[in-house]
């Protein structure tokens, strides 16, 4: 089997998500890759310029003194290796942290009651939005949440990106 | 340097079948995240010796917990929204109520994701079906979940509420990361709180520590 560079792991990981039906985190990853990586510079700005206009001509001159160095705003691409890190971040959020969310829910709110073990989202009046109903996360779930948290680290390794999450 | 395929295709498998996220479309991540934010919040008012009780629409107590998938009204009958009542000794209780409009100094609407309100403008929403005054909001929460980095539009938006809420007891909180974002509130002196998850313990201290410091002076009044 041959292997993957990061810009065709990116694609193909983008790609599955977009198949399973996640094209909303497909959108909120182009969308920051779109606006590129914010950075801040240190240039020396270009010296002031003057127009000297004489009788028929306009000059420009510029001052001799270059200008202190200053920190300015920037924005670059985001690296093949960053464009991975964005969209196991993604993964992560999507599935480990709902997951993590979910069962820090039930502990907190229903945790202590005997009633259903179960939180309801519900629309009001006027708002066609459905119901969501979140239980506590079955065994077989968080099994699968484990080995996949593995996996996205394994990745991260291999990739060289740090593994803070 | 390259990725193992192999490994490729055992994420990708998890990805198309093997495992399923509870929450698949955008909003039902969202509801469940300002969820989350209120049980922060609800955990701060408990360090700062609050008894929480839980209430329905008709303000008696309750173990149901139905909370909105969309901002609405607080007196709203239609379901049995479920409210938290905040108790601090010798000051007027709050309520924590998720997702509803409260009017602005210009009298429009705006919405907070995760609130605490003075328990009295509460009681006169239910009654008298007006909307609470963001003056008798003690916090309000601007909450944002995302995959990836936050879109600068939205903390525009957020300053923006600034101009016609008060803005010194709102936040605006996420689990995600963006340095513009935090550049841009951080220089109009705006609370935020960024890579607020489970597990991510430093920064789910320092939320609540915010919601706490905001408790403690509101108990000192």
């Amino acid at each position: 089997m041959v292997d993957r560079t990061f810009s065709e792991a990116y694609k193909v990981i983008l790609e599955h998500l977009r198949k399973s039906g996640f094209g909303w985190v497909v959108a909120q990853i182009q969308e920051q890759v779109r606006s590129g990586k914010p950075l801040i510079k240190d240039v020396s700005p270009h010296p002031a310029i003057r127009s000297i206009q004489f009788v028929d001509e306009e000059f420009e001159a510029t001052t001799t003194t270059k200008g202190r160095r200053q920190r300015l705003a920037a924005t670059e691409n985001y690296t093949d290796k960053e464009r991975l890190e964005i969209v196991i971040t993604a993964i992560d959020s999507l599935i480990i942290q709902t997951t993590a969310m979910q069962e820090e829910l039930i502990d907190f709110f229903v945790g202590s009651t005997d009633d259903s073990q179960e939180i309801h989202f519900e629309p009001d009046e006027f708002d066609e939005s459905d119901t969501l109903i979140i239980g506590y996360p079955s065994k077989k779930h968080k099994a699968s949440v484990g080995d996949l948290k593995e996996l996205l680290g394994m990745l991260r390794e291999e990739a060289g990106i740090d593994n803070k999450r | 340097m390259t990725i193992n395929d192999d490994l490729l295709n055992e994420i990708t498998t998890m990805l198309t079948g093997g495992i399923r996220p509870s929450l698949t479309t955008m909003s039902a991540t969202s509801d469940l995240f300002e969820a989350y934010i209120l049980s922060i919040m609800l955990r701060a008012a408990q360090r700062e010796r609050a008894e929480i009780e839980y209430r329905g629409p008709d303000d008696r107590p309750t173990n149901r917990f139905v909370f909105r998938t969309s901002p609405g009204y607080l007196w709203s009958q239609t379901r049995a929204y479920t409210f938290a009542l905040i108790r601090f000794p010798n000051v007027e209780p709050l309520e924590a109520h998720l997702g509803v409009r409260v009017s602005g100094k210009s009298g429009v609407l705006h919405e907070f994701d995760v609130c605490a309100i003075r328990r009295s403008e509460a009681i006169t929403s239910r009654n008298e079906q007006v909307h609470p005054r963001h003056s008798k909001v003690v916090i309000g929460v601007e909450c944002k979940f995302y995959t990836s980095a936050l879109n600068l539009g939205l903390a525009r938006s957020f300053l923006g509420l600034g101009v016609d809420v008060t803005a010194k007891n709102t936040f605006f909180v996420t689990n995600a990361s963006s340095p513009s974002v935090e550049k841009l509130l951080s220089a109009r002196e705006r609370n935020w709180g960024n890579l607020v998850y489970p597990g991510a313990t430093m920064e789910v201290d320092r939320q609540q520590h915010e919601f706490q410091t905001v408790f403690k002076h509101y108990k000192a009044r």
